[in-house]
């Protein structure tokens, strides 16, 4: 069983993304598992959503303590707390972020650890245009693929309309596509 | 052709309340219940369905509503949650004092303060005096599954009780995962639409519903009627299991699913999202380490399966509840109950309570295991001193 946690803010679309996901990985002949982690919904405020998939049908309704995937919709979000504490040794990380820099090197997490990152901010505001929250969740997505290879990219693209109207589907396939190839790795 | 979906809990009563074509709903807004007002109320606009949303002022009133419209002989849903279905207390008495087959879904959220929308069954183990049929579901799919053979059960001439359908708010409500939907000419087949022979407001055959009577006069019979009923119910939701199942293949046990009983010297019984949790570990310690532990997952509440559980578990040394309530004060609700129905002269399993989820805390298989195995340990014990056991609380 594969075990998804995501880190977004309020307005940034993370319970989507969980949700889009899981549906990619039902489509995919997976059973999937998706929910929000329930505290105050606001605009701005840190959202977490996650998401299981496994071969067999899921049994538990657990919270998931050790993550092997987490994502961060946001790099400001390590300023309250380390959204990597719990993510299991050898799992991955995919952190929006514009590159290597040394604020990235300051994250500190578990030995053997695959950290990734991925511009998202700057995508969405291409695709998206300027907005106050920047919507990065389907770019994520195409990077968890990217990150991943478990889930493809043409099976988010497939999930995207049980979640968005037609006129919304195109720029969002193109999100999850930009979101796959501009994925870098961090040594 | 039935089709499977990714749906959250929610979703799935809605599509459960869809399928059985009801007629009117009334409804009040409370999370976690709120998405299965908003997809119903989506069905009905985009033509889905046809029926009437009466968006009420209060859950009080939408059970006056859902009483009202019922005894039009329409078929009525609504749904709600914790302090909501305490509003509704005083009404859920008149649906089921008019004998009115109104079904609903409860959608288990704690009752406050302090106040929270996670889930325990607090909020429904509370209405079980209130004469409703209460069974508890575990997953979505048994959300859906279980509307449509709500109405079958109330509506049966037999017993016309309202029925309640409970799922935890959050871990079922908001958790999505892969359901079926029912084929609706498959269900329109299990379903007849409803047509009530007994209570019917009629200009044209005037009649007039919950009058006062004074002590001579009927009030005792008609109590004694809605045990008759209650107790008739048994049968009828055993009766729609199997057809249930005959239709879509898909079994829940009745009253309740028992599994590895036999020879079991210790049976774990719970209800609701926690069984798919209990199993898991009896399981485990069956296949890995041979221990000898039977599985009960209870899903009737009312009518309470009294004789029926005597018979499963006269033989097991040691039966242990597990549940996400408590009447503070006693014991968990279901052990209470549990208590009376083992109670014998000759012998008694040693019977424990596990208090556990209060307030949405997780219960982990690990937890689970524990409880499992301090049992197992305890069972041939003559005596114990501490049956009713508050599992999680910090710092005892």
């Amino acid at each position: 069983m594969k075990e998804i946690k995501i880190f977004g803010r309020g307005g940034q679309g993370a319970v989507t993304a969980a949700q889009v996901l899981a549906v990619a990985a039902f489509l995919e002949g997976r059973w999937a598992q998706t929910f929000p982690q329930f505290g105050a919904e606001r605009r701005g405020a840190p959202v977490i959503a996650y998401v299981r998939w496994d071969g067999i049908p899921i049994v538990t309704r657990n919270k998931v303590y050790s993550p092997d995937v987490v994502m961060v919709m946001d790099f400001n979000l390590f300023r309250m707390s380390n959204p990597l504490a719990d993510i299991k040794p050898g799992g991955t990380a995919i952190i929006n972020h514009p590159g290597n820099g040394s604020r990235l090197s300051r994250i500190s997490t578990a030995e053997r650890v695959r950290l990734f990152t991925i511009d998202a901010t700057a995508i969405a505001h291409e695709l998206y245009g300027k907005t106050t929250i920047p919507i990065t969740n389907i770019i994520h997505l195409g990077a968890y693929c990217a990150a991943n290879q478990d889930i493809s990219v043409e099976s988010v693209c497939r999930a995207l309309p049980d979640f968005f109207p037609r006129n919304k589907l195109e720029v969002n396939q193109k999100a999850a596509r930009e979101g796959y190839e501009n994925l870098r790795g961090v040594s | 052709m039935a089709t499977r979906k990714m749906l959250t809990g929610n979703y799935a009563a809605a599509y459960g309340a869809k399928l059985a074509r009801v007629e009117v709903f009334p409804a009040f807004p409370i999370t976690p219940q709120t998405p299965v007002m908003e997809k119903i109320v989506e069905f009905i606009e985009n033509g889905e369905l046809d029926a009437e949303f009466i968006p009420m002022e209060s859950e009080h009133s939408v059970m006056a509503a859902a009483v009202a419209a019922e005894a039009m002989g329409a078929r009525t849903f609504t749904a709600t949650s914790s302090q909501g279905l305490l509003y509704m207390h005083e009404n859920l008495f008149v649906a089921s004092g008019i004998r009115l087959p109104v079904v609903m879904a409860i959608v288990n959220r704690v009752v406050g303060p302090p106040n929270t929308v996670l889930n325990d069954l607090s909020d429904s183990l509370d209405q079980r005096d209130t004469s409703w049929i209460q069974i508890y579901v575990e997953n979505a799919q048994e959300v859906l599954d279980m509307i449509p053979q709500a109405y079958r059960i109330g509506e049966d001439e037999r017993v016309l009780l309202p029925v309640a359908i409970c799922f935890e708010g959050i871990i079922i409500s908001h958790y999505m995962e892969p359901v079926e939907i029912l084929d609706q000419d498959k269900v329109d087949h299990f379903l007849p639409p409803y047509r009530p022979k007994q209570v019917v407001l009629d200009p044209d055959r005037p009649m007039s519903l919950g009058q006062i009577v004074m002590d001579d006069t009927y009030i005792t019979e008609m109590k004694y009627q809605q045990q008759e009923a209650m107790d008739r119910s048994k049968a009828v939701i055993r009766e729609v299991d199997e057809a249930f199942g005959d239709a879509f293949g898909r079994w829940y046990g009745g009253l309740f699913a028992a599994e590895w009983i036999d020879g079991a010297e210790v049976v774990l019984l719970t209800l609701g999202s926690l069984a798919s949790t209990v199993r898991a570990v009896v399981k485990q310690l069956r296949d890995e380490a041979g221990l000898p532990i039977g599985f009960v997952k209870l899903r009737a509440f009312r009518p309470f399966p009294a004789q029926e559980l005597r018979d499963c578990l006269s033989h097991v040394k040691a039966a242990v509840v597990l549940e996400k309530g408590v009447s503070i004060g006693a014991g968990g609700p279901v052990f209470l109950d549990l208590s009376h129905c083992l109670n014998r002269r000759d012998r008694m399993p040693l019977l424990i309570d596990y208090i556990v989820g209060l307030g949405g805390r997780d219960v982990t298989f690990e937890e689970v295991r524990n409880i499992a195995l301090t049992v197992f340990e305890e069972r041939h014990a003559d005596s114990i001193t501490n049956p009713v056991r508050w599992h999680q609380v910090r710092g005892l």
